[in-house]
Order: C-alpha cells, then sequence, then structure tokens
C-alpha cells in the first residue's frame, strides 16, 4: 500500500523525470567535466594531462587581461539590464493600449530578435561608421561637434554594443512582459476607475504589482544574459579596440580555443558561474519581499 | 475631442518611428538580398537598389540543397519545440504545483545550468555525446534543446500565478495529478505556452553552434549550417546570404503569427484606456 | 480522453530518446568501425572520411579524380566554414570521431596536434611508398620532429604585390615593379588623394594580415631574441595607417567591417599586398559581377622588398597540409589519398583553379600562369620563399599575442616601447 504522501513524491519525480534525463546527459554530466577540467592543465587539443588544483583560479587575478574583463562585463551587465528591462516594459506597455494596427507593430518590434547575426552585425557596423556613417552624420547636424568613434574607440565601444544587444533582445523580454500582462483581469481596472482612480494611478497601483513575477522573471533572465554575451561580441569586435569589449564569454572562447589553454579556461568560466549564481541567488533571496504571485 | 485625437496622431507617429527602428536592418536585408556585389558597402547606403538584381534568390534554391536544409530544420525545429514545451510544462508544473523532497534544490540546478557558460561545456558534451553514437544526427539537435532550462523557468513563474484553490478544489474532487496539468493548468497558460513555442523555435530555427559541432554530412544540414558555404576563407557572396537569410525568415514569421495571438486574448488591458 | 492522450505522448517522447541510442549507432560509425581493409561498397575500397574547410572548389575535383582512379579508396569529404573549421576539428578530435584524413592551415598547428598525440606517424608509409619528399623544399624538410613526418602538404602561399591597372593608366604612372619598403611607402602615399567619404587610398593592408613581411624577409621572426626587426615593420604600418594615411586606418577597417576584395575591386585603392588567395578571389568577384572590369585590371607585382636585399625573397612556402588521424583504422588506404593530394595529379588541378600547389614543376608552373592569365603570375612561383610561420607548437598563441599588442599600438593606446615590452614579456610568460 503505498502511502499518500509516497504517491505524491512519486508523481513529483514522473512529471520531472523526462527533463532530469536530458538534463544528465546534456548539462549535468558536462558541468561536472568541466569543472573537472578546471582544475588541470588541459590544453583541449592532448589527452594527457595533469591536476593542478587551484592554480587556474590563482592565475585568474594575476591575469591584466582577466581584470579588465570583469569590468567590462560589469559595466555591460548594468547597462543592458537597466536599459532593456526598461525600454521592454515601457514598450509592451504602449503596444497593449493600442487600439489599431497592434499586430503589425509587435511583429515590427519582435523583428530585431529573430533577425540574423550577420545581417545586424554588418548593418550596425555601417550606421556606427565614424567616418559619414548615418549616426555621426545626424549627431554632427544636430549640432555635436566630435561624435564619438563607437566601434573604432576603446571608449565607446562597449556603449556601442550594448545599444546594439538592448536594440536586439528588448523584443524578447517585451514578449514576455506581454504575456503577464495579460493575466490582470479587466475587473480590477473597471473598478478602479470606477473608484476615481486615472491612468497614471491605475498602472502604478494595479498594473505594475500584478506583474510582479513578469518581472522578477525578466530580471532574472536578464542578468544572466547579460553576463553571457557572445555572439555579438565575437561579429562586431571580436574583443577590441584593445581589449574593450573583450567580455569574460569571450576570453574564455579565446583561451580555450585559440590559446589551447582548456583548463584555464574552464577556471573562468567557473568564476563568471559564480558571479552569476551569487547574483541570481541574492535576487531569488529578496524575491518574497516584492513578488506576489496572489 | 480635438485634443485626444492629435495626441493620438501623435502617439502613432512615435510608435512608428519606434517600430521603423526597429525594422531596418531587416529593411537592409531585403534591400541588399536583390543587389550586386559592387553596391552593398556604398556610403551613403544605398537603400533601394538600382539596377535590380534577382539572381540570388536563383543562386540560393540552385547552388547548394536549400529545400533540403529547409526540410532539415522544419524537423528539428518542429520535434524540438513541441519536445521542449511538453517537458518544460511537466517539469514545471512539478516545481510549481506538486511537492516532494528535493523540490527546490533540483530547480536550483536546473537554473543553474543557464548560468555556465556554453564554450566550458561544449568539449565535455561532445565528448559524451559522441560516446553515445549520437553524433551526425538530427536528434542530437532535439535532445540537445531539450535540456533548455529557460522554457521551465518561464513556465513555473506563470504556473505560480494560477490561483491554488482551482487545484486544490480539483484534487478533493478526485482528479488526478495528470488531468489537473492537463485540463485546468495547461489551458490556463495559454498565453505563457504559446511565448514559450515561439521562443523556442526560433532559437532551435537559428541555432548555429549545435548544428556545426553535431552534424558532419551535408545532407543533413540546417539553413543556418548551409547558409555559411556561400562564404569563402576571406570573403563572402553577402548579397546571396542575405537572400537566404530573408528565405530563412519565412516560417518564423510564420510561427509568430500563428501563436502571437494566443499571447494577448484581444482584450485591451492596461490603465490607458480612457 | 486527455489523460490517454498525453500518456502516449509521454511515452513517444521517452522512446525518442532510446531509439535515437540505437538507431544512430549503427549508421554514424559505419565508416571506421569496420573491420580495418574491408569494404562497404562492394568492391574493394574502404571509405576515408576527409575533413576540410571551405577553400575552393579544387577539393571537390581532387576528391573526384582520386576516387576515379583508385582501386584502394573512396572518398568522403565534409567541409566545414572556414572560419568555424578549427573549433569545431578540435571538439571533434576531443571525443568519438570518424575522422580519417584532415586538413591544417598551418604547420603550427601540425606541430600541436602532433604534440598532443593525435596524428599518426607518416614516415613509414612514406618510406614504404618511396616519396621523395624533397621536391617540397626544405621549408617542409625541416618540419620533422624526431626524425618523424606527420604531414604532407598540399598547397603553399605566397605573398605578392596586387594593383589595380587601370588607376595607374589613369595617373599615367608607371606599375609599380621591384620597389623596396621605402618605395612602397611613398608610392602609397603619392597615390592618395581625397578627404572623408571620397578618400581614395594608395594601398591596403587588412587587420587580420599578421604578416611581418620585411622582419621575415630579413631572417627574423615573431619568437626571435631580437625584437629590431620587428620594431620596425611595426612603426612602419603605423606610418602606412596612421602618419601618411596611405592605408585605410586601422580603427576605420574595425570600425566600419570593409571587406579587403570588396574595397580592391571597387576601385578603393590602388595597390594591395597580400597572399595568394587574392586571385581567386578577385577573379571570382570579377566573375560575379562583369561590370566591374570596367574600372579594374588585376595587375601583379613582386611584393616590395627589404633595403639591401641581396636576392628577392617573398613570403610563402608550404602552408596548407594533410595529416592522418592516430585513431583512424584505414590509415594505408587514408595515406594513398594524402600522397594523391600532395602529389602532381592534384597540383594540376590546383593550378588550375589559381592557387599555388606544394608541388611545383613545369607543367604546374604552365598551367598556372594559364590560368591567372596576368603578367607576373610566376613572380608567385618562381622566387625564393621565406615561411610566414615556424613550425613550433607556441607559434599560433606568440602570434595572437602579437596581434593584440600591434592592435593596442596601432590605435594609439600604448607606446612603441610598452608595445614591444609587453608582446616579449608575455612570450616569455608562455614558455614557462
Amino acid at each position: 500500500m503505498i502511502t499518500k504522501r509516497r504517491k505524491k513524491e512519486l508523481t513529483g519525480w514522473l512529471f520531472v523525470m523526462p527533463s532530469l534525463i536530458v538534463f544528465t546527459l546534456f548539462m549535468f554530466l558536462p558541468i561536472i567535466l568541466g569543472f573537472w577540467y578546471s582544475l588541470t592543465d588541459y590544453t583541449g587539443l592532448s589527452d594527457q594531462y595533469n591536476f593542478v588544483g587551484l592554480s587556474n583560479y590563482v592565475k585568474l587575478f594575476q591575469d591584466r587581461y582577466f581584470k579588465v574583463s570583469i569590468k567590462n562585463n560589469l559595466i555591460y551587465a548594468g547597462l543592458y539590464s537597466v536599459l532593456t528591462m526598461l525600454l521592454a516594459l515601457v514598450l509592451a506597455t504602449l503596444l497593449n493600449g493600442l487600439k489599431r494596427f497592434r499586430k503589425i507593430f509587435r511583429m515590427a518590434f519582435f523583428m530585431p530578435y529573430i533577425s540574423s547575426m550577420v545581417a545586424v552585425a554588418i548593418i550596425w557596423k555601417m550606421i556606427f561608421n565614424p567616418n559619414g556613417g548615418p549616426l555621426n552624420t545626424v549627431l554632427l547636424n544636430i549640432g555635436i561637434a566630435n561624435p564619438p568613434k563607437w566601434l573604432a574607440s576603446t571608449d565607446w565601444a562597449l556603449i556601442a554594443i550594448v545599444i546594439v544587444s538592448v536594440w536586439k533582445s528588448c523584443g524578447y523580454y517585451m514578449l514576455i512582459f506581454l504575456a503577464g500582462l495579460q493575466n490582470i483581469p479587466e475587473t480590477l481596472y473597471e473598478s478602479a476607475a470606477l473608484d476615481g482612480a486615472g491612468k497614471i494611478a491605475r498602472y502604478f497601483k494595479i498594473t505594475l504589482p500584478m506583474i510582479t513575477p513578469t518581472i522578477f522573471l525578466n530580471l532574472v533572465l536578464v542578468t544572466i544574459n547579460s553576463f553571457q554575451v557572445f555572439d555579438l561580441v565575437n561579429v562586431m569586435t571580436k574583443g577590441g579596440p584593445g581589449m574593450s569589449t573583450n567580455v569574460l564569454s569571450f576570453r574564455i572562447y579565446y583561451e580555450g580555443f585559440k590559446n589551447s589553454s582548456m583548463g584555464y579556461a574552464s577556471a573562468i568560466a567557473y568564476f563568471l558561474f559564480a558571479v552569476i549564481l551569487i547574483i541570481t541567488g541574492f535576487q531569488f533571496l529578496i524575491e518574497k519581499r516584492w513578488v506576489n504571485y496572489d | 475631442m480635438i485634443q485626444t485625437k492629435s495626441k493620438n496622431i501623435l502617439f502613432y507617429i512615435l510608435m512608428f518611428l519606434l517600430a521603423l527602428i526597429m525594422i531596418f536592418p531587416f529593411v537592409w536585408m531585403l534591400s541588399t538580398s536583390f543587389k550586386f556585389d559592387s553596391q552593398v558597402f556604398t556610403t551613403p547606403i544605398e537603400w533601394i537598389p538600382n539596377p535590380v538584381n534577382l539572381n540570388n534568390y536563383v543562386k540560393v534554391w540552385t547552388e547548394e540543397p536549400f529545400f533540403t536544409y529547409y526540410k532539415n530544420t522544419i524537423f528539428v525545429a518542429v520535434g524540438a519545440t513541441i519536445g521542449q514545451v511538453i517537458i518544460s510544462a511537466m517539469a514545471a508544473y512539478a516545481f510549481s504545483a506538486l511537492e516532494f523532497r528535493g523540490r527546490n534544490l533540483l530547480f536550483s540546478l536546473y537554473l543553474a545550468t543557464m548560468m555556465v557558460p556554453w564554450h566550458t561545456i561544449m568539449i565535455p558534451q561532445y565528448k559524451i555525446i559522441s560516446q553515445m553514437g549520437l553524433t551526425d544526427s538530427h536528434y542530437a539537435l532535439i535532445l540537445g534543446q531539450l535540456a533548455s532550462a529557460f522554457g521551465i523557468f518561464l513556465l513555473r513563474q506563470f504556473f505560480m500565478s494560477v490561483p491554488r484553490e482551482l487545484m486544490e478544489a480539483a484534487r478533493i474532487d478526485g482528479a488526478s495529478e495528470l488531468r489537473i496539468f492537463s485540463q485546468i493548468m495547461l489551458p490556463l497558460a495559454k498565453p505563457a505556452i504559446s511565448t514559450l513555442v515561439i521562443f523556442s523555435f526560433v532559437q532551435v530555427w537559428n541555432d548555429y553552434t549545435a548544428p556545426l559541432i553535431y552534424l558532419n554530412s551535408k545532407e543533413k544540414y540546417t539553413i543556418q549550417l548551409g547558409l555559411t558555404f556561400f562564404q569563402s576563407e576571406h570573403t563572402m557572396q553577402y548579397t546571396v546570404i542575405m537572400a537566404g537569410t530573408v528565405c530563412a525568415l519565412i516560417p518564423i514569421l510564420i510561427i509568430y503569427m500563428l501563436f502571437e495571438k494566443h499571447i494577448t486574448n484581444g482584450m485591451v488591458h492596461s490603465g490607458l484606456k480612457g | 480522453m486527455m489523460k490517454k492522450i498525453v500518456t502516449v505522448v509521454l511515452l513517444v517522447c521517452i522512446t525518442f530518446g532510446t531509439l535515437a541510442g540505437c538507431t544512430k549507432n549503427g549508421s554514424v560509425n559505419s565508416g571506421s568501425t569496420d573491420e580495418s581493409g574491408k569494404s562497404d561498397s562492394g568492391s574493394g575500397k574502404v571509405t576515408i572520411n576527409y575533413y576540410a574547410w571551405s577553400e575552393g572548389n579544387y577539393l571537390q575535383d581532387i576528391v573526384d579524380a582520386y576516387n576515379k582512379q583508385s582501386t584502394v579508396a573512396e572518398i568522403k569529404m565534409t567541409q566545414v566554414n572556414s572560419s568555424d573549421y578549427d573549433d569545431k576539428l578540435i571538439t571533434m578530435l576531443s571525443g568519438k570521431n570518424d575522422i580519417d584524413v584532415f586538413n591544417l592551415r598551418s604547420g603550427a598547428m601540425v606541430s600541436e596536434l602532433a604534440a598532443s598525440g593525435k596524428l599518426a606517424d607518416i614516415s613509414p608509409y612514406i618510406q614504404a611508398n618511396g616519396l621523395d619528399v624533397s621536391v617540397y623544399g626544405t621549408g617542409f624538410t625541416e618540419t620533422q620532429t624526431d626524425n618523424k613526418f606527420y604531414s604532407l602538404p598540399y598547397r603553399a602561399s605566397a605573398y605578392g604585390l596586387f594593383y589595380n591597372k587601370k588607376i595607374f593608366d589613369e595617373k599615367k604612372m608607371d606599375y609599380p615593379n621591384n620597389l623596396t619598403w621605402d618605395e612602397y611607402t611613398k608610392l602609397a602615399m603619392e597615390l592618395t588623394t581625397g578627404e572623408g567619404t571620397d578618400k581614395f587610398y594608395g594601398s591596403y593592408i587588412p587587420d587580420w594580415n599578421t604578416c611581418i613581411y620585411e622582419a621575415l624577409q630579413k631572417g627574423s621572426n615573431l619568437a626571435d631574441d631580437d625584437l629590431t626587426p620587428l620594431q620596425i615593420w611595426m612603426e612602419r604600418l603605423n606610418q602606412f595607417y596612421n602618419i601618411d594615411n596611405s592605408h585605410l586606418s586601422y580603427t576605420d577597417m574595425v570600425s566600419a567591417g570593409t571587406d579587403p576584395i570588396n574595397f580592391f575591386v571597387t576601385g578603393n585603392c590602388a595597390m594591395y599586398p597580400g597572399g595568394e588567395w587574392t586571385i581567386s578571389d578577385v577573379l571570382a568577384m570579377l566573375k560575379n559581377d562583369p561590370k566591374l572590369e570596367e574600372t579594374f585590371e588585376l595587375g601583379i607585382a613582386m611584393v616590395p622588398q627589404a633595403d639591401g636585399a641581396a636576392e628577392p625573397v617573398t613570403v610563402g612556402g608550404v602552408s596548407t597540409f594533410v595529416v592522418l588521424n592516430v585513431t583512424s583504422e584505414k590509415q594505408e588506404a587514408a595515406y594513398d589519398f594524402m600522397q594523391f593530394l600532395a602529389g602532381k595529379e592534384a597540383a594540376k588541378i590546383v593550378a588550375g583553379y589559381g592557387a599555388i600547389p606544394a608541388y611545383i614543376d613545369d607543367d604546374v608552373t604552365k598551367i598556372f600562369e594559364e590560368t591567372i592569365g596576368v603578367d607576373g603570375a610566376s613572380n608567385m612561383l618562381d622566387l625564393n620563399k621565406i615561411p610566414e610561420a615556424l613550425f613550433i607548437p607556441k607559434y599560433t598563441a606568440i602570434t595572437n599575442m602579437y596581434k593584440e599588442e600591434l592592435e593596442l599600438y596601432l590605435i594609439g593606446e600604448q607606446s612603441i616601447e610598452d608595445t614591444i615590452k609587453n608582446f616579449e614579456e608575455r612570450r616569455v610568460e608562455l614558455s614557462k
């Protein structure tokens, strides 16, 4: 006779089982193996390698490229997450309030996300071209004497990457916000309106609190994604000019696949993993304070 | 009132400008697909090609087995999307509505997999998958896509906002978890599931790295991989690649249009209604 | 009803996974897990899996030619996009794979993989087949490690100075010929005209080109203890990009994402020093868009020489290699293909496409000159050549370092003294 409790547990595990199988094969096992490599001097090529303990991790903090990469990542992550969240929320709200052409506008805002990275890189490089590109031409026309050199400048290249990144992914988060906004019952708005609440009051007192689960979801996702940016950097600047757009994920790829230091690359990776874990963990810890699931 | 009308018009103009900013690379892609090589990098940017070159589209479909690539990509994308929705929904249900020991720990582990940089698990994953004989196979791509915690996280958040009372009532009535899952939870979470369908499809469709690593035979290639044959060592046929990319976008747009309406149910929500 | 549907779908999913493991096991490894020597095409021929990157169409022609005449093996070629080839190769070699023979694009990679135990020693096969490797020049015979050969070369490279004849005709100037680097610097400056979007450049050197021409011609290289030749070259680059502005500047190239061949052929610069691949890329672009021939005609001259050079010398030599996977179970048959690829038949095909093969004799040279159809083409084949990269494992990492430090210098973030110092320090770090 299976107790009710056992039955409950069993059901839970049964629902989780299919995903558990694929996850173990494609994620858990490789992750553990990858961590093992970070404790060795594995080159990625040879099958002979030695255990070196934590020396890869110690090496991290003496590597000047590593220090620069962390700084770049933090700047990028900060700017990208804030800008993307704001833009996505604004767009979703605006779209929800549209009466006509809603479908077309929604599709338009989603287009950057589905566009090919190759096309995106080429066209944005042309836009950012410091000599004669559209962006600087406009800036000059509105009176800015020395517009930034964007991808050619070590000061502005990272900002340029942030701009393209926000542009490309806001549609993604916007869609999630849209889905969240649907959960709010119309009746809430109606009774609030009857009570005399104006548009802005309704937005801040009803809409925002009701979508806190969605905000939380997007916040976690945007944080994780902001530390993992790779494709865009690889295609637009390859970490340059100099080291100004050299972010950690690019460093990992470079050390592992171009410099044959796979062990060291893994150490960088697991360090990055720890950083993301701590930040996300923190977000989950304070979740209960502001998210209401009803 | 005249005032609201002009406010409305301004609003629509703003939206239109925003939309323009969002779609201009797509316009450039489209325009380049009709150009000759010499017109691609002109300054200022030539938006309307003159003369028009229709040859690029012909090249895409004749010089490479594009139709095969299309078929392969559809197979992988549909398989992966269906698979991902089903097992993510099941896992999300377990993490949000069911209770079992180790639940929260397991969920954290799943979530943690999203935080590990891809390049560091690339080789370990290949070692394991190749030992199982799954290389050069579409199944490797589909299964790999199923191991994505994003869908589970997304659905769990949405499932958590479904009122517990609904489920409790059903349990008291003697319904099995499977029934509650399929007849109560899933229908209520249509917006979230539609969102996942779109995201999952787009991601698999546009994925380049997994097909690159796991596919060897040209007849199994997906579109993204196939397009790279128009690149040579030091240069690439931009116009042809853009034509191919435009063709590749069509199924995504179709899926988007099909599922997008389930995300919003047509009612106007927000404080903006007067 | 719902329950039944869901249960069925679940079962399908799980079966999916298990079936995938079983069925694919059969069809994937049919190439290499057969007992060695046994055929699977019913004609006594073994299937050899050959991996290459998307070089040129000559590879397919060579494979077809080999398959037609071979009684021993049938080659199945897989080509991967050039910029992703290395990554895919490294990943595949780390796990179970079906690669028998594959290409490598530098001697450094050959020695690295050999040192990592991934390549089969082919010296016994060379001996057994009586292949005389001296035909490939000293550049190749010196690449042995412990008296063992791990590769055969099938392509060579040569750098030349390419130019647009029509530009020189227009300006009524003599075509560039037998220039020294100083003369080239002056000529580039003379040819540069205009400003801003109308600017026309004397010449163009792409940012990804790490060839240290002048230093190599003086007998130096990136692993040299004396870094003076390297410094002179780097300062010359700075002159081109930033002082004379006769070449599209580093920052411009990187920020605007220009495509070099496109830039050159569409008439934005008069000269273009580069490798022999430039020829086939240019010819391909002209074929695609014949209108360009109104304003562009390819000229080939010898690459500029270092001051006081006794004999003209260009950078190049055997550059692309084919190697044998140590885990291959069909080594003899695979070697048969390798030897063909590095031999006369294949060389004639390569030359027919305007690329330079490693095996060169008079017949091959004739085919090459006929294909290019431009005077001076033989310049690419005849001259003495210095290899661009050393055959040592760490050379790729050293080249990467050089490129990083050079970039910082050329965009003005670092002085030349600091650049040399950093480069030296990092090199020392590497050899630890």
